[in-house]
């Protein structure tokens, strides 16, 4: 993973939304869309695969398609990859919102632009980790800065996730553990694979 | 993507692009023969790509920051599309004039015809995106082939001029017909089955076949039988038929999509296994 | 937590303090909803009166509100007398200052309240019979545990510190076993689940035990030393053999078997039992059978160990001051709210003062609430939001949240006692109870000398012994004041009459009338009842980790991530009954019927249905109309997950 990016443990990660949470108070985004959800993968719990939640807002891609595809240049990227996006430049065509294969940016109809995760850069600059990470009460959530090293298990694609467009999304994560959902896992990845 | 309802503006303005850039192309091509023909055309397509242009900024949530759009040349194919949406009208308008005087000179004719060919060509290239399956390949061509197919149309309606006397409109109907049913094909193809949210399974191939029928079969009969002003109408109505199943058609690709994809296979596997 | 506020004196950030050794700097979803709870827009600001006639409610004033509420409490008790009036409080808020009310109702000469409790008593007794208190290991060692059984429990949702503890603990390879009819967050990350019929319990320990002694995996030293009344127990296991055991628990042979062994070869081994597990009438005794478990295999005082059920050891706060009790004090159990208020007689309740609790959606039979507070002349509801209950009130009065007022908060899992400071003055007309009580004693003239002035000063008064300086040290972190050390029992020394692990107790048998060693005894209301054959399925109603309850399922932020209340019914039963995912159901019994939406998942067990409790918002299903007023075994708790119910397509 070459820039800062997250990781998500799907074994620690019990969906509770503390990391969605979190991220509004931080960002005083108390009414408008939330810029990080909390995906569930097989809620109802169907034994033919594995259960666990996908906690996802801005992967600060290493070629990011928000940034590609802006007429404005209202997108920028950092030296450590994080992708911000300059709201007095947005025209809120909306244009990223059709290019970001991940349903990433959002627009807001009463300020008529888009926003998006900014990996609380400004946290970041001052030796904080980001507020949605921070929050994660069973560290499921962790930041990856710039070139870190990660575990070796950690992967850039599991089922329920894929990079359709070759964005090379930083996000990482860890499968699932537990003696019966490392074998419905195992199995899912199969399936998908073929 | 946003839902479909808020698609309308894009179905407007693409229509309106396309048709009228499409027009300009074509009157633009022709060496001066017909001149009142191709004077209409260009006004016409004027008026209709300036129209497309008013409605596509009325899609935009800050109208007043319009101008930063062409910030991103070289790098953003809808400051590409912008550009040369503003360079085709610019020179459609410099080449009326210029007939208006009774100037022919073929350069700037010709420079004219080839921004409204590229200001097709790069509508197309906008909506190529790696999160979108189902508007890539042949669908990039559409906006070309089917601009053509306007303009040609609606030059033959006006000019009352039957479908064998001009070569170009002889092929681009049916390569227009040609490249939309390769996407047609490629689309009912595709595995795993098409997730768009309004367009499906019977429903594509309805509205495809009505799209060849009123865009492409129709206009030809109708001008075969100089019935000039329906001609029009149909290629009018085909166009927006055209752009809204494209946008209906859209698949974006989301995190979420992708889920609801492997659940199924979850539960597709289980009862198989 | 830690809360940090803007210069509008708004809440700009909510984090966990790391200076809490049992929460270790983290946070949850419900810390951080305040922070839109605290200032969203449904938080009542004024008294409201209920309109004549129509529905809704006016705002009031205070004078206008406590002269009202003090006419009618003067007429009601002239006529009726004190203990007419029905004073309710639940645990909706957790404070020392919250015993004020009884310096109010004493001076008033008395009121009805509650005994007993819904959440979690009977496994309090058993706990304390057994043990003889209720405290266990520090939450670090769970880390230390190499074998984590987590028995009727889903702390995943319903405490997610301890389950990060777990997890940190599976990760250094301990292997984590859960027992739950459904399968939750926390079954979804366990290497073994066993999903046995509910109320089945008492016979899957008493089975597991018979296995492990028959392997010879019991510790005879301990169990030497430190068990009073092994060799009746021991007598006892023969009537579980596996084959019987799997029968009643409809649990594989096998699977109880391997558990079996697993927990006793593996050391340490710790078994975590939630309040799940005694919620109906044979709670005491299933709650002893399982608690015996670590005692039997020596699992007793021991890091990474032990029995885990609550932890009592920071409630050492001394009694508030307060006047005499008087005469007219009468109390009724929490569970049988609405059989009272139809029947209870000599006198009847005329009045109700309900606070900090949401009866009309949260107890059982919780429908007959409703109906039964109409009845009355006088209801106060004190609370933040137009609750269900709030809803059947005459006067509403507007109630702080935790940051309003200063106050010292025990815990229930951890042995630390917390300074809860004030960091926000109360908006708009809000008043804190200790307030609003002070109000209304000056109102009938009453002393009013019981209410701190200085709550700062008042507050240290009530800590322990000799511990009075230790308020400005809690002022900055949490502290354990009960001079235990980490480890529960670390000599081995239980505080029981016997003064060891009580297998069998004479004074459970005296005080409760049940079976000096634990047994199993199928439900009234169970799978194997006459009642099954008509009504087949059992209904949960558990908690989600979304709301506490039924707080914080209003704001909008937790609507957004919060799991569907939706019925969770097997496909078994729901193919026979013509029931697909999404179809709406009607859910009935003899006690009522609700219509809700069904989800199919294959993760609950066959003959269990499941809705989430916590009623918070129009169209969330009444669960509590399905609900029985039961009364557990021993000490007085509730039966919510003794309830048999069918359920039909609509």
């Amino acid at each position: 993973m070459s820039g800062a990016g997250f990781l998500v443990d799907l074994h620690r990660c019990v969906g509770c939304g503390s990391c969605v949470l979190a991220c509004r108070i931080e960002n005083g985004r108390a009414d408008e869309l939330a810029w990080r959800r909390v995906l569930p993968l097989n809620l109802k719990r169907h034994p033919g695969g594995p259960t666990y939640f996908l906690s996802v807002a801005c992967h600060h891609c290493d070629e990011p398609a928000c940034l590609r595809g802006c007429p404005s240049r209202a997108y920028e990227q950092r030296a450590d990859g994080v992708v911000v996006h300059h709201e007095d430049r947005c025209l809120g065509c909306r244009y990223c919102e059709m290019t970001c294969p991940f349903g990433t940016p959002k627009y807001d109809e009463r300020l008529g632009v888009v926003s998006k995760c900014h990996l609380c850069a400004d946290r970041l600059d001052q030796g904080l980790a980001p507020a949605c990470v921070a929050a994660c009460p069973t560290e499921a959530l962790r930041y990856q800065g710039p070139g870190a090293a990660i575990g070796a298990d950690a992967r850039a694609g599991v089922p329920g996730f894929l990079d359709p467009a070759g964005c090379r999304p930083n996000i990482r994560f860890a499968p699932p553990k537990g003696a019966r959902r490392v074998v419905l896992f195992a199995a899912l990845e199969k399936m998908v694979r073929r | 993507m946003s839902q479909s309802s808020g698609n309308m503006p894009l179905v407007w303005f693409t229509s309106l692009a396309i048709g009228g850039a499409g027009v300009i192309a074509s009157s633009a091509w022709r060496a001066p023969s017909d001149l009142s023909s191709e004077a209409v055309g260009l006004a016409i397509g004027t008026i209709a790509l300036g129209a497309g242009i008013l409605v596509s900024l009325s899609h935009l949530g800050r109208k007043s920051r319009a101008p930063l759009a062409v910030g991103g040349v070289g790098r953003s194919a809808l400051s590409h599309e912008i550009v040369l949406a503003g360079a085709t009208l610019a020179a459609a308008l410099a080449l009326l004039a210029m007939y208006w005087q009774g100037a022919f000179s073929a350069w700037p004719r010709i420079a004219a015809a080839a921004t409204a060919t590229l200001f097709l060509l790069s509508i197309g290239r906008v909506y190529h995106l790696g999160g979108q399956r189902t508007w890539r390949g042949a669908t990039v061509l559409i906006p070309l082939t089917a601009g053509l197919v306007c303009g040609e149309v609606f030059l033959q309606a006006i000019g009352n001029a039957s479908i064998r006397e001009d070569s170009l409109a002889y092929w681009i109907v049916p390569i227009d017909a040609l490249v939309f049913t390769v996407r047609w094909w490629t689309l009912a193809r595709d595995t795993p089955p098409l997730v768009a949210p309004r367009v499906d399974g019977s429903r594509l191939h309805n509205l495809s076949a009505a799209r060849l029928l009123i865009f492409d079969a129709v206009p030809l009969v109708l001008l075969d039988m100089h019935v000039a002003g329906p001609a029009i109408v149909a290629v009018a109505l085909g166009l927006a038929l055209d752009r809204w199943l494209f946008y209906a058609l859209a698949d974006q690709h989301t995190t979420e999509a992708e889920i609801a994809r492997v659940e199924a296979m979850i539960e597709r596997g289980s009862r198989i296994g | 937590m830690l809360v940090t506020l803007d210069e509008h004196g708004r809440i700009a950030r909510i984090e966990g303090d790391p200076s809490n050794p049992a929460t270790g700097g983290h946070v949850c979803l419900k810390g951080l909803g305040y922070a839109q709870r605290v200032g969203y827009r449904d938080r009542l600001l004024t008294p409201m009166r209920r309109r004549h006639g129509g529905g809704g409610f006016d705002p009031i004033t205070w004078d206008v509100v406590l002269d009202a509420i003090t006419e009618r409490l003067t007429r009601i008790r002239a006529t009726n007398g004190p203990s007419s009036v029905l004073y309710y409080e639940g645990s909706g808020s957790h404070g020392a200052l919250n015993g004020l009310s009884m310096a109010f109702w004493r001076q008033f000469g008395g009121c009805t309240t509650t005994y007993g409790d819904l959440c979690w008593p009977a496994g309090l007794e058993a706990t304390r019979l057994t043990y003889g208190a209720n405290i266990h290991n520090h939450p670090r060692l769970t880390r230390d545990s190499r074998f984590i059984l987590i028995w009727g429990h889903n702390p995943a949702e319903t405490n997610i510190h301890q389950w990060r503890l777990i997890l940190d603990a599976q990760e250094r390879g301990a292997i984590v076993a859960v027992v739950d009819p459904r399968s939750t967050d926390t079954t979804d990350a366990a290497d073994i689940h066993l999903q046995p019929r509910p109320g089945t319990d008492a016979a899957l320990a008493l089975g597991l035990a018979r296995i492990i002694v028959d392997a010879g995996l019991h510790d005879t030293a301990f169990l030497g030393a430190h068990a009073a009344g092994f060799e009746q127990y021991r007598d006892r296991l023969a009537d579980y053999p596996v084959g019987r055991v799997a029968d009643i628990t409809g649990i594989d042979p096998v699977a109880i078997q391997d558990l079996a062994l697993a927990y006793g070869r593996t050391r340490p081994a710790l078994l975590i039992a939630g309040f799940g597990l005694q919620r109906h009438h044979r709670a005491g005794q299933t709650m002893r059978a399982v608690a015996l478990l670590p005692a039997v295999t020596g699992n007793v005082g021991v890091a990474g160990g032990g029995w885990q059920y609550a932890n009592l050891a920071s409630h050492c706060l001394r009694e508030l001051p307060l006047p005499q009790e008087p005469d007219g004090m009468r109390a009724i159990p929490v569970s049988q709210v609405a059989r009272h208020l139809e029947t209870l007689t000599d006198p009847p309740v005329r009045a109700a003062w309900i606070e900090r609790g949401n009866p009309c959606s949260q107890n059982p039979a919780a429908p007959r609430v409703r109906t039964g507070l109409a009845s009355l002349d006088l209801v106060v509801v004190v609370d933040q939001f137009m609750t269900p209950t709030a809803e059947c009130a005459d006067f509403v009065l507007p109630a702080k949240t935790l940051f309003e007022e200063e106050d010292l908060v025990t815990a229930y899992w951890h042995p630390y006692l917390q300074w809860r400071a004030k960091i926000l003055d109360p908006p708009g007309e809000v008043k804190p109870e200790s307030e609003i009580w002070r109000l209304l004693c000056e109102r009938f003239g009453y002393g009013v000398t019981w209410f701190p002035v200085d709550k700062i000063a008042y507050l240290r008064k009530l800590l322990p012994a000799g511990h009075e300086s230790a308020l400005e040290a809690l002022m900055e972190r949490p502290l354990d004041l009960s001079g235990r050390g980490d480890i529960a029992f670390p000599d081995r020394r239980f505080p029981t009459p016997s003064g060891k692990v009580e297998f069998a107790s004479e004074e459970a048998a005296e005080r409760w009338g049940v079976g000096a060693v634990p047994e199993y005894t199928p439900l009234a209301e169970g799978h194997s009842s006459a009642l099954a054959g008509r009504l087949p399925l059992q209904l949960l109603s558990c908690k989600t980790r979304d709301r506490i309850h039924s707080q914080f399922g209003n704001l909008d932020w937790v609507r957004e991530v919060e799991r569907p209340h939706v019925l969770d019914i097997s496909p078994q039963d729901g193919s026979a009954r013509g029931i697909i995912d999404g179809a709406r159901v009607a859910v009935w019994n003899d006690r009522g019927r609700i219509e809700l939406e069904a989800r199919v998942t294959p993760g609950i067990r066959p003959g269990v249905v499941h809705i989430l409790e916590g009623w918070c918002h129009e169209g969330d299903p009444d669960v509590n109309a399905l609900t029985a007023e039961g009364v557990t075994d021993m000490n007085h708790g509730a039966t919510f997950y003794e309830c048999l119910v069918n359920v039909e397509r609509l």
